[in-house]
């Protein structure tokens, strides 16, 4: 699995993008406007916020019980009234194991950024503002990270803590530590040389309360967008792991696990495997426009001069 | 013993030397003007008084506030004078405000920090903060953001901060260069104002001669990182001893009494050099005019009348400036300052 061009290449520009961060984004008015005007932002949202919505009444409400193996019913069912998508190998409902499966995927989302920016951003800003050799060690221990294939490390993770989505999406989060390292670091050597931040140090702040309280909000547009970006990334790397059979374990419907079922009935029934894989599909790319929108609409450089 | 004593300061980016024995001294209230042109070392200089020099500078000499050697002390006892016994006013407002936090709050931290001030005394006193430096309605302004703001009210914003602990000094570098005109004088005239009622000595950091001659009672001429002239406004301006000192007067004087407009201006000759490229010897030798062999010596501060020092080693005559005009100019430079100060009162 590799990770998404939209990330990595923002892990490493981000040095480009920051200086620019003078006059941030977060408190202006305009921002509204703004994220409505532009179309990635905008489709983007609303995908991901059908996924949320999904999700949130799956907690409640499927046509279906989603999990457990119904008496009595027709196996591979087509599509019909009561079962909209049809019935899966074991007659299960496929609409409300999608329904369900978005729970896992959102769920893998949130434990990924969890502990990606748990452990990452403080890094970064530490990084950042110690300086010199500390700077050194704690980025260059984030290469080695870097270099370690993420998958593989999902797979040594599943094999000592043994399958789950947590277990999996702990190593997701692991491997992408550096990225949150390098953009939280790089934000905020622009915000550290900035003037307000030599201002605050002149009426004596300290260097902690100046990272909390000039640093951290001022750099939260690139922590927001690196968020969004790693939530799609999370969402395939635990399809993935699931098809692989190392992230969600059965019965709970997950819909990496959903495909590797169908791909038993692709010849006769491909519908069941269509169904997860536009569901992945469309959740990735929900929110990748969400973070490339993000980008842009919390992007002092493409602000229009007020 | 000055509130500020500033001995030998020098400060070196790695080898090459940004201010050399750099010494002055500034009484309590007192408001001292430094002024030089820039790549003079004006700010590196404020910059070492408060203790924020870049990693990449040293800073050896002493710096006396109240007695206490700040080179000597301790990062975590700077931070302690910081903002609270010296505090400092930056050019840029729009950079020194942090564009994601309020007003109100972002002058109300400094009495967090130093007085422990819980958030509500700290806004109450911000607020209290902003209707003393002329904002009618101070409570909207604590609550508003920097850009909503303009350059000059941004200004009050970050003199309100300054003086918000009254402190012993307080150091202002370049405050009005960022301004409109027609903001500078109120700024200024805000800022002397400030200073005097809060009893505190203004360091006023300026390449404007007016803005400098009009608000301080002493004037130290900053050049390549030396102290080329000192002494009370009045005579290095009526008379100037170091030839660049008179060569500053006379291009600002030209410019304010229109004689400039009727043919060239007079311009001092070449260039400041960069940093660590400054002639050995007297630092000004190489644009100078009476510069000889004797100028390749380091000259030394020489005590002229009073506390008016200057190092040169081909002073001008005291009482008597080089050309007529200059002579002439520097008094309505004087006058002009005078005039500048008594309207805006």
């Amino acid at each position: 699995m590799t990770l998404p061009l939209g990330l990595r290449e923002r892990a490493r520009t981000g040095v480009e993008v920051a200086p620019e961060l003078g006059a941030s984004a977060l408190g202006d008015m305009g921002l509204a406007r703004r994220f409505l005007s532009c179309p990635a932002a905008l489709i983007g949202g609303a995908i991901t916020g059908l996924l949320v919505l999904v999700a949130l009444v799956s907690l409640v409400w499927t046509p279906f019980d989603p999990n457990a193996i119904p008496q009595n019913v027709h196996l591979l069912a087509g599509p019909s009234g009561s079962h909209l998508l049809g019935t899966d190998a074991l007659g299960r409902d496929v609409l409300s194991r999608l329904m369900a499966g978005s729970r896992v995927s959102l769920y893998a989302g949130v434990v990924a950024v969890v502990v990606a920016s748990v452990v990452g951003v403080p890094a970064g800003l530490a990084a950042a503002s110690l300086g010199g050799s500390a700077s050194e060690a704690i980025m260059r221990l984030g290469d080695i990270l870097f270099a370690f294939p993420a998958l593989l490390g999902a797979t040594t993770l599943t094999a000592a803590l043994g399958a789950s989505t947590t277990t999996a999406m702990l190593a997701i989060g692991i491997a992408s530590v550096p990225y949150f390292a390098r953009v939280a670091r790089s934000g905020a050597l622009a915000v550290l040389s900035s003037e307000y931040v030599l201002a605050a140090r002149a009426y004596g702040q300290s260097r902690p309360a100046i990272v909390r309280r000039h640093v951290l909000p001022n750099i939260a547009p690139l922590l927001v967008v690196q968020t969004t970006l790693l939530f799609s990334v999370a969402i395939l790397a635990e399809a993935a792991l699931s098809y692989l059979g190392l992230g969600t374990p059965p019965p709970s419907a997950s819909w990496g696990q959903m495909l590797e079922s169908a791909q038993a009935t692709l010849q006769t029934d491909p519908l069941l495997a269509l169904w997860p894989a536009l569901a992945i599909a469309l959740a990735v790319l929900g929110f990748n426009l969400l973070g490339d929108g993000l980008s842009d609409v919390l992007d002092p450089r493409l602000r229009p001069v007020a | 013993m000055s509130l500020l004593d500033v001995e030998g300061l020098c400060v070196d980016l790695g080898r090459v030397p940004v201010l050399s024995e750099v010494s002055f001294s500034v009484g309590t209230a007192e408001r001292v003007g430094l002024i030089g042109e820039s790549g003079s070392g004006k700010s590196v200089t404020a910059l070492a008084i408060l203790g924020l020099l870049p990693a990449s500078m040293t800073a050896r000499g002493t710096v006396r506030l109240e007695g206490e050697d700040l080179l000597a002390a301790s990062e975590r006892r700077r931070a302690q004078l910081r903002g609270d016994r010296v505090a400092m006013v930056f050019q840029e407002p729009t950079s020194a405000l942090d564009p994601l936090m309020r007003v109100g709050r972002q002058v109300g931290e400094v009495l967090r920090i130093h007085r422990g001030a819980s958030r509500r005394q700290a806004h109450a006193e911000a607020v209290r903060l902003l209707g003393r430096v002329g904002f009618a309605d101070p409570e909207a302004i604590a609550r508003a953001f920097p850009h909503q703001l303009s350059g000059g009210q941004r200004q009050r914003v970050v003199l309100a901060s300054a003086v918000a602990c009254r402190p012993s000094l307080v150091v202002a570098d370049e405050p009005t260069t960022a301004l409109d005109v027609t903001v500078q004088a109120q700024v200024l005239d805000l800022l002397r104002h400030l200073v005097e009622e809060s009893g505190s000595a203004l360091l006023l950091i300026s390449h404007d001669l007016a803005v400098v001659s009009s608000t301080c009672e002493r004037l130290v001429v900053l050049y390549g990182g030396r102290v080329l002239e000192l002494g009370r406004t009045a005579e290095v301006l009526e008379d100037p001893r170091h030839p660049y000192t008179a060569g500053l007067l006379a291009t600002a004087a030209a410019v304010s009494d229109g004689s400039g407009l009727r043919g060239r201006l007079p311009a001092l000759a070449g260039s400041v050099p960069s940093i660590g490229a400054f002639p050995s010897g007297c630092v000004y030798r190489n644009r100078c005019e009476r510069a000889d062999e004797a100028c390749l010596a380091l000259p030394r501060l020489e005590s002229g009348q009073g506390d008016h020092r200057f190092a040169c080693w081909h002073p001008l005559e005291t009482g008597r400036a080089p050309e007529p005009r200059t002579g002439e100019a520097s008094q309505s430079v004087v006058q002009g300052a005078n005039r500048a100060s008594g309207e805006k009162r």
